[in-house]
């Protein structure tokens, strides 16, 4: 079963790669739709702190691939779009990243790294911070490139499938008892 | 391919083609019956189904607008297909029947606070002969002399870990999915893509099977991407047509002789609430105010375990795996009814995404490292009806094809919460038995899958939408011809006794047609 949906109240359109936030209660999956071919079209002028924050944010939540690495600029980029079209998307994305930033110490970006993840802790569960975990899971982990690292081999049917490639080739459980 | 007039009055329109409707319209076509199949969704070519979940999910999903209330996810409440084949694109293959009990749950379990609780007008024994065609049909394993699946990974980690939690009732399950090539199909491959297509067509459905063999009779018509709208009723109360719009949006009305609604409950109830008339106000076929009422699902309860070595439990068939030592009835656990143990894997994506959402940083990085050695497992186990568990139509919003939104609510009956309490223990308590060294067991992640029971059949017409035919009281030209007739709903993945029910109702239908009743 697959799922499109979470308890936290986010939908998506898979392959079309558009999240929408249900704490805005705006977007219904057929709203998505039109958005999606929209989203098709060229990506928004943004601010470069703002994408720098966004990645940062998002290498934070989920760090299993490089810092710098190109997925997680496509999170702060298709974060930055959407909000780029959806005004109740831009108000979260504004509030989420001046939640990070309301702190004595300076912009969050220059903290120090155990100092960024304290005030993500402190954010967590909010409708930013569960926006983001989403559309970061679904874009990283995507990345065919991670799944070798992860140990997930997905399609297998080049090769005639799993029933010719370990799909039974457990060797660590212990003996079934006898009769069984 | 046959073609029917859209002013032909001898058809039988079929709405739905999933595993009631792909299976009815076979039925009555094979048997000289005339029928037109309206389905919502495209006819996806074999080469449109790939082993790549992101891209099934977006080409099988009903994506139109829904909203949840209660518990039920507020944007994606239910989780269904819209495509020719239905559900049976999607789903896992699991077969398991029904338990004798669970059609006399009201007896068996007596009277419990806040639920309709009924029996069914049907005993298992009126069904099994059904259940046996179903079987041979749909080429079962472990049925019919058809050999069970060998054990994959994960199937053996459960097997193992339920056999030391002291559980016996333990195999790869009946399953529709081909353990050696029969009906024209192969044998499957352990691909473990189940649940996006079956590339290689070894799963059961509807696209391939029924529907393919309705089309070599000269009695079947399939109109895919047409979107039901209406049913529209005579002075003398029989249904007459139905109104759909077709791809281009177009509005058409075919004529018919009998009109069975095959759409799974959220979008059977949608047509029967729009269908209102002057002798219906309240929707077709709904005297009683039952229709859209005693909703239920199953609770779809994942639990993983990380586990002392490599499972890879990606590798392989998602639901040849099942603990049945929890599914009978014993109140001495503190509810009512049973629950299952089944295999399930599921990809990195959805460990990260959903299963584990509570989880992030380093911490969710170091689980998500050990991927390989995950097993996983899904429990689910039997729903109290409750009336105020329902589906709706929305009152002013409409989607683009200006129908009425569907409200799917629902909240969570206390027996379904202490038998949800239990069941993530015991699932625990399996994986934990073979020494994992970490077991999440996330409750109410999913939206549901198995959705029921808002057309149930009954006796007494005050309180039940259809007979024990699936015939709705009201109008004897209209059938309902999937889950939602389901009175109760047991432990049991449902496609199986909903092709049970069908192919008892295309018995009637020729009966009835054949003694000029109908």
């Amino acid at each position: 079963m697959h799922i499109l949906m979470t308890r936290r109240g986010f939908s998506q359109w898979f392959g079309r790669g558009v999240v929408a936030c249900g704490a805005t209660s705006v977007l219904g999956l057929s709203g998505l739709y039109s958005l999606a071919c929209s989203a098709d079209s060229a990506a928004p002028e943004t601010d470069a702190a703002q994408t720098e924050t966004l990645l940062h944010y998002a290498f934070l939540l989920i760090p299993l691939l490089e810092p710098a690495h190109a997925r997680y600029r496509e999170v702060a980029a298709r974060v930055s779009l959407l909000a780029s079209q959806v005004p109740p998307m831009a108000s979260l994305m504004e509030g989420g990243i001046a939640a990070l930033n309301a702190t004595v110490k300076g912009p969050w970006l220059e903290l120090p790294e155990q100092e960024q993840v304290g005030i993500i802790q402190d954010l967590a569960g909010t409708p930013f911070f569960n926006f983001l975990h989403w559309v970061t899971a679904e874009i990283v982990m995507r990345d065919p490139t991670l799944w070798g690292k992860l140990g997930y081999q997905g399609s297998a049917i080049e090769h005639g499938g799993y029933l010719y490639h370990g799909f039974d080739d457990i060797d660590w459980l212990p003996p079934a008892p006898p009769g069984t | 391919m046959k073609t029917f007039q859209h002013s032909d009055d001898s058809v039988v329109v079929v709405i739905g083609s999933g595993a009631g409707g792909g299976t009815l319209a076979n039925e009555l076509s094979q048997r000289g019956i005339n029928v037109v199949c309206l389905e919502a969704g495209k006819r996806l070519a074999p080469e449109e189904v790939v082993n790549d979940e992101a891209v099934m999910a977006e080409r099988l999903t009903w994506g139109d607008t829904r909203i949840g209330s209660g518990i039920a996810l507020k944007q994606f409440p239910v989780w269904t297909c819209k495509t020719v084949g239905g559900t049976t694109m999607h789903w896992t293959a699991s077969c398991p029947r029904m338990q004798e009990h669970e059609f006399r749950a009201r007896s068996t379990y007596g009277e419990i606070a806040d639920t309709s609780l009924v029996d069914w007008p049907i005993s298992l024994q009126d069904l099994e002969p059904y259940y046996d065609r179903a079987e041979d049909k749909m080429g079962v394993t472990g049925t019919h002399g058809i050999a069970r699946l060998p054990g994959n990974n994960n199937y053996k980690v459960l097997e193992s870990g339920a056999r030391a939690v002291g559980y016996s009732t333990i195999d790869t399950n009946n399953v529709a999915t081909n353990s050696a090539p029969r009906d024209g199909r192969p044998a499957c491959q352990q691909l473990g893509f189940c649940t996006s297509g079956c590339v290689v067509h070894a799963k059961w459905s509807t696209l391939y099977t029924e529907i393919s063999k309705a089309e070599t009779t000269d009695h079947f018509e399939l109109r895919p991407e047409s979107m039901a709208e209406q049913i529209t009723l005579d002075k003398e109360g029989r249904v007459t047509s139905v109104t759909y719009r077709d791809k281009q949006g177009q509005a058409i009305t075919q004529q018919a002789r009998m009109v069975c609604v095959a759409g799974n409950a959220v979008e059977t109830t949608r047509i029967l609430l729009n269908s209102s008339s002057e002798r219906f106000p309240a929707g077709l076929a709904n005297s009683s105010g039952q229709v859209g009422r005693n909703y239920m699902r199953h609770f779809a309860l994942p639990v993983i375990g990380i586990m002392p070595g490599p499972v890879n439990m990606h590798r392989g068939t998602h639901q040849a795996g099942i603990v049945k030592d929890e599914r009978h009835h014993d109140p001495q656990r503190g509810f009512n009814g049973g629950f299952l143990f089944l295999t399930v894997p599921f990809t990195p994506e959805i460990v990260a995404k959903v299963v584990l959402q509570d989880l992030w940083g380093e911490r969710l990085a170091g689980v998500m490292q050990q991927y390989s050695h995950m097993a996983a497992m899904l429990l689910h186990g039997e729903d109290m009806p409750q009336e105020s568990n329902r589906i709706t139509l929305h009152p002013t919003q409409l989607d683009q094809n200006g129908l009425p939104v569907p409200i799917i609510h629902y909240e969570s009956h206390p027996n379904t919460e202490a038998m949800k309490a239990f069941a993530a223990q015991r699932g625990r308590a399996i994986y934990a038995a073979l020494g994992a060294k970490e077991v999440f067991a996330v409750p109410d992640v999913f939206p549901a899958t198995h959705n029921m029971g808002v057309a149930r059949m009954g006796n007494d017409p005050a309180r039940s939408v259809c007979n024990s035919w699936g015939q709705t009281h009201d109008v004897e030209n209209l059938f309902v011809s999937d889950g939602s007739l389901f009175p109760t709903v047991g432990c049991e993945n449902p496609t199986l006794t909903i092709v049970a029910l069908v192919l008892r109702q295309a018995d009637y239908i020729e009966q009835q047609i054949d003694k000029g009743l109908l």
